[in-house]
């Protein structure tokens, strides 16, 4: 059964990669759960105890995709779409209810040694470093863990420390750095078996500005250097558009959109920002003939205007109306995955409300 | 076997950080206690009786004393860190790494020995020279005998570290395996040894207890080190031993695939 929710015929499915050549494959993934539900209250757990209800929940339902080898690959989604259910059954931690997942060739789930030394999970929430140790004590775990050589492990590890910037917070006790610090040893710990396939899920989650600019330089370099293949999920616009042109939009676990970035907001969003501060007070009218009109406010005005004529309608309307600035731009891409699941939403709407038969 | 290459490592790791935890070395201390005042309990008995099934108030010091040693030598617990492992999710990092993730507490656990021996030998040794004086303590420290007892110790401790590891795993199913732990907590220790030397037993539970796994968990390498089994009955016991070892494995390999695959690694 092939993707035919309403949104894959309008966006578009990339054609993306030969299948025989990827060298991660998800072929019509499947992953439920069975939840129990319990009412709130005393007389809800009598209930629940003499009959238990249970829900099912699609968290990954009919999902397709492939990637090639060196890919850097943004999962975008809100929570609960998927994401880290997808990212967890790539990873070999969870089985799949129905379809196929292959990454270097390897069943996933068969957890074999051969696959688990090639590659890493790296969730934004979980610790890998022991908590009451220095970081490095960890290090010097996993480089038994994986067999990997003193030589190859100095020299990964002063790469890692170059970009990274890891000396001084090695001998320190885990539980004493900050979550900035704790998330570069855990990063660290992540790639020093020098993994082929990334998967990242959440990596900057909680780090403030400078630390998220920080890994999201240590990811694309880490990417340009050794091509390991890559999978980020976050929920950081800017992560994604920094380091992935090709997404994968998905929510309620369905994909939504796979493909290039730029041309899902260009379908999206057909337009362009024009945003204008006039030098004095204009009546809406008078802008609305350049272009949609997003908002006006006093003299700052916002206009939406088809791409192909952005330029020429803002020198049009330049030499008309007097202005003190103006501004061409992108839509943020904020609004424009918003929309797509505001629009994802309202199609599962009217579908649950679409007589049956 | 790739395991065991890292096994080095993982021991050097974790023994740095059992030193790190002098608060447990309190606890170790305390849970002394309880035999020590069992054997005040039955060595005034013994005194006024003159010997009680056998035992005389030599035999229950010399008893009491290497239950002492030996439940600190052949004690695992890992129900915590497994069971809660898994309901927090936190197993999750280890399922990702290429060894089994029970190899990180069985290295825990053999990696606190060497500090749990330093702490509790030596007063047991000064003791027994102390009241030696008085009483015939009889050990049995001939060389071989002492291999035997090594032998015993490492199956006893694979015995209590499956144990908790099967009932830990319960965790992938239920949320209060703790109550199984306490469980096997008591039993354990009432049919081990620990609490009442097991020659006090009818004899009819003495025989049920050749045949169970319980007497293999403590008692065994202690009859063993007080010279009080024949070589027939040492190497049965061994049998016997080894054999309850491979079953709560082959047990626990069991649960726990299974567990692996229904776990639902929560926790985002």
């Amino acid at each position: 059964m092939n993707c035919d929710s309403l949104h894959c015929a309008a966006y578009g499915v990339t054609p993306g990669v030969k299948k025989n050549m990827a060298q991660i494959t998800v072929e019509h993934l499947c992953k439920y759960y069975a939840v129990h539900q319990k009412e709130p209250g005393f007389s809800g757990s009598l209930k629940s105890f003499v009959h238990r209800q249970t829900v099912q929940v699609k968290a990954v339902d009919d999902v397709s995709f492939h990637i090639e080898a060196g890919e850097m690959v943004g999962f975008l989604g809100p929570n609960g779409a998927g994401k880290t259910t997808t990212l967890k059954v790539l990873a070999g931690l969870l089985y799949p209810t129905g379809g196929r997942a292959t990454v270097l060739g390897f069943t996933p789930h068969e957890r074999r040694a051969a696959y688990l030394k090639q590659f890493t999970l790296v969730m934004g929430q979980k610790n890998q470093l022991i908590w009451d140790l220095p970081a490095l004590e960890t290090f010097q775990i996993n480089r038994a863990i994986y067999e990997v050589s003193p030589a190859d492990y100095a020299a990964t590890l002063k790469e890692l420390d170059d970009l990274l910037d890891l000396q001084p917070l090695l001998k320190k006790q885990v539980r004493k750095l900050s979550l900035g610090e704790r998330m570069k040893c855990e990063l660290a710990a992540a790639l020093l078996h020098r993994p082929k396939v990334l998967f990242l899920d959440e990596p900057t989650i909680g780090l403030d500005v400078t630390m998220q600019v920080a890994i999201r330089q240590f990811v694309a370099t880490y990417n340009q250097r050794h091509s390991a293949t890559i999978i980020l999920t976050s929920h950081y616009m800017a992560d994604v558009t920094a380091l992935t042109r090709r997404v994968i939009v998905i929510d309620h676990g369905k994909l939504l959109y796979d493909g290039d970035l730029r041309q899902l907001v260009e379908q999206v969003a057909p337009y362009k920002l024009l945003s204008l501060v006039l030098r004095e007070g204009t009546p809406p009218a008078a802008l609305a003939q350049y272009g949609e009109l997003e908002s006006i406010d006093g003299v700052k005005a916002t206009l939406h205007v088809p791409r192909a004529q952005a330029t020429k309608v803002a020198a049009h309307l330049l030499s008309t109306i007097k202005v003190d600035d103006v501004l061409i731009e992108e839509p943020p891409v904020e609004d424009i995955i918003r929309q797509v699941f505001a629009d994802s939403r309202a199609a599962r709407t009217a579908a649950e409300q679409r007589p049956h038969g | 076997m790739a395991w065991l290459k890292a096994y080095p490592t993982l021991l050097k790791v974790y023994y740095a950080r059992s030193i790190e935890y002098r608060g447990q070395i309190l606890i170790w201390i305390l849970s002394s206690v309880l035999p020590l005042v069992m054997m005040f309990v039955w060595v005034a008995l013994a005194e006024s009786q003159g010997s009680i099934n056998g035992y005389g108030s030599a035999d229950f010091i010399s008893y009491y004393l290497m239950v002492t040693l030996f439940r600190r030598m052949t004690g695992a617990w890992i129900f915590w860190d497994v069971d809660s492992d898994i309901r927090t999710g936190a197993l999750s990092p280890q399922l990702l790494k290429p060894i089994h993730p029970l190899h990180h507490a069985l290295t825990r656990v053999l990696a606190s020995k060497p500090l749990q021996l330093a702490i509790v030998l030596p007063p047991i040794v000064l003791a027994s020279i102390l009241l030696s004086s008085r009483y015939a303590l009889h050990y049995d420290l001939r060389l071989i005998n002492l291999l035997w007892v090594a032998v015993a110790t490492w199956g006893a401790l694979l015995l209590e570290f499956f144990a908790q590891a099967i009932i830990g795993s319960l965790a992938f199913w239920i949320s209060h395996a703790v109550a199984l732990a306490d469980v096997w907590f008591w039993v354990r220790s009432f049919l081990s040894g620990w609490i009442i030397p097991l020659a006090m037993f009818p004899p009819g539970l003495q025989l049920a207890l050749v045949f169970l796994p319980f007497r293999y968990c403590l008692a065994f390498p202690i009859e063993i080190i007080l010279g009080a089994l024949s070589p027939d009955q040492i190497l049965l016991g061994f049998v016997m031993q080894y054999a309850w070892v491979l079953a709560f494995f082959a047990l626990f390999q069991f649960v726990w695939r299974r567990g692996v695959k229904s776990y639902g690694a929560v926790g985002a």
